[in-house]
């Protein structure tokens, strides 16, 4: 938790210094990679006590990438706003990752 | 679980990269617009460019006449007479001149046979001669008059119960129209099948008669 709060912060910064000017037509795939990778960041928070193969999840984390990608670009050549699905998917996702984050920290489970 | 950290640490490098990116980049000035706005907006340019290249017609319209002028003076011509050319012309064009050449006569008469429909068919409207009138000017008119009173561009053809009143003054049938300009063209606008004037004759038995003339005079608008 706190090596990904750091994280995110050096992170920030070096963006800050470095800025670097994009297309707009990029503006979507970026929103989407944002999402996907807080949503793997949290996944991997969350299964951090039962093990996980760290290669197995780069791998997911691209194939979801690639596959978001694909369906924003679809939508957009067909004028629909497909990527809102998959805004939809990973936000519910988000949500449930880090209430269960959150559960897991206060030790929801027991009473008192 | 070593590794685990090394990866989480880049995600959310990663992570704050992106964000730092897009915030950078003031993403919210854009927006995701679809194929339907593209396509209206793509129309709203068509026009505003249309409308440009009209304007630049009108500039080269105008520079051409000012080049004109110039040369007129540099050959030594005076500028006078090229003026009063042009002043005669547009006198005779706002109605100022009795005009003559040649062109054609229409003589317009109500459906005297005795039928047993509505009356308003049987009689001519001022939306016939409206119609009339703008197929003679469709037809290369030069010059129009009803009744002797001129057509201009400020004429008005309006109903005022059993007379048509143009330029404020009732007229009644029959209308004699004359028109000047290529006489074959006005005749072939009237006569023509599928006309306005045509149908008007063969459905509603209105009269209408063409003269082909070499001398059609036109009066000057009587004030």
């Amino acid at each position: 938790m706190i090596f990904a709060l750091i994280g995110v912060i050096v992170g920030m910064i070096i963006g800050f210094s470095i800025t670097y000017p994009y297309n707009a037509a990029f503006t979507i795939y970026i929103t989407l990679m944002i999402l996907i990778l807080i949503q793997s960041l949290l996944r991997i928070i969350k299964n951090e006590g039962i093990g996980l193969n760290i290669y197995k999840e780069c791998i997911l984390i691209v194939s979801e990438m690639a596959f978001a990608f694909l369906l924003a670009f679809i939508g957009e050549k067909l004028g629909i706003s497909l990527y809102l699905a998959i805004v939809l998917s990973f936000g519910l996702r988000i949500f449930s990752d880090f209430n269960l984050i959150v559960k897991k920290l206060i030790k929801y489970d027991k009473l008192n | 679980m070593n590794r685990n950290k090394i990866a989480v640490m880049i995600l959310s490098i990663l992570i704050g990269f992106l964000i730092s990116v897009q915030v950078i980049n003031n993403a919210k000035y854009y927006n995701f617009i679809n194929i339907n706005t593209v396509i209206s907006l793509s129309h709203e340019l068509d026009t505003l460019n249309k409308e440009v290249d009209d304007i630049l017609e009108l500039i080269e319209k105008r520079k051409n006449e000012l080049n004109g002028y110039e040369y007129s003076q540099k050959e030594g011509s005076d500028i006078a007479l090229i003026l009063e050319e042009e002043l005669s012309k547009m006198k005779a064009i706002a109605g100022y001149t009795n005009l003559r050449g040649e062109g054609i006569m229409i003589k317009l008469s109500d459906n005297m046979s005795n039928t047993i429909g509505d009356v308003n068919y049987d009689i001519i409207h001022d939306v016939d001669v409206a119609i009339i009138i703008n197929d003679l000017n469709n037809a290369g008119a030069e010059a129009i008059s009803i009744n002797g009173k001129r057509v201009l561009a400020n004429t008005e053809i309006v109903c005022v119960g059993p007379l048509i009143r143009i330029n404020g003054e009732g007229v009644a049938a029959p209308f004699i129209i004359k028109a000047i300009g290529n006489k074959d063209v006005l005749a072939a606008a009237i006569n023509a099948p599928n006309t306005y004037s045509y149908n008007l004759k063969e459905v509603y038995g209105i009269g209408i008669e063409t003269l082909k003339s070499n001398f059609i005079m036109i009066a000057k608008q009587s004030e």
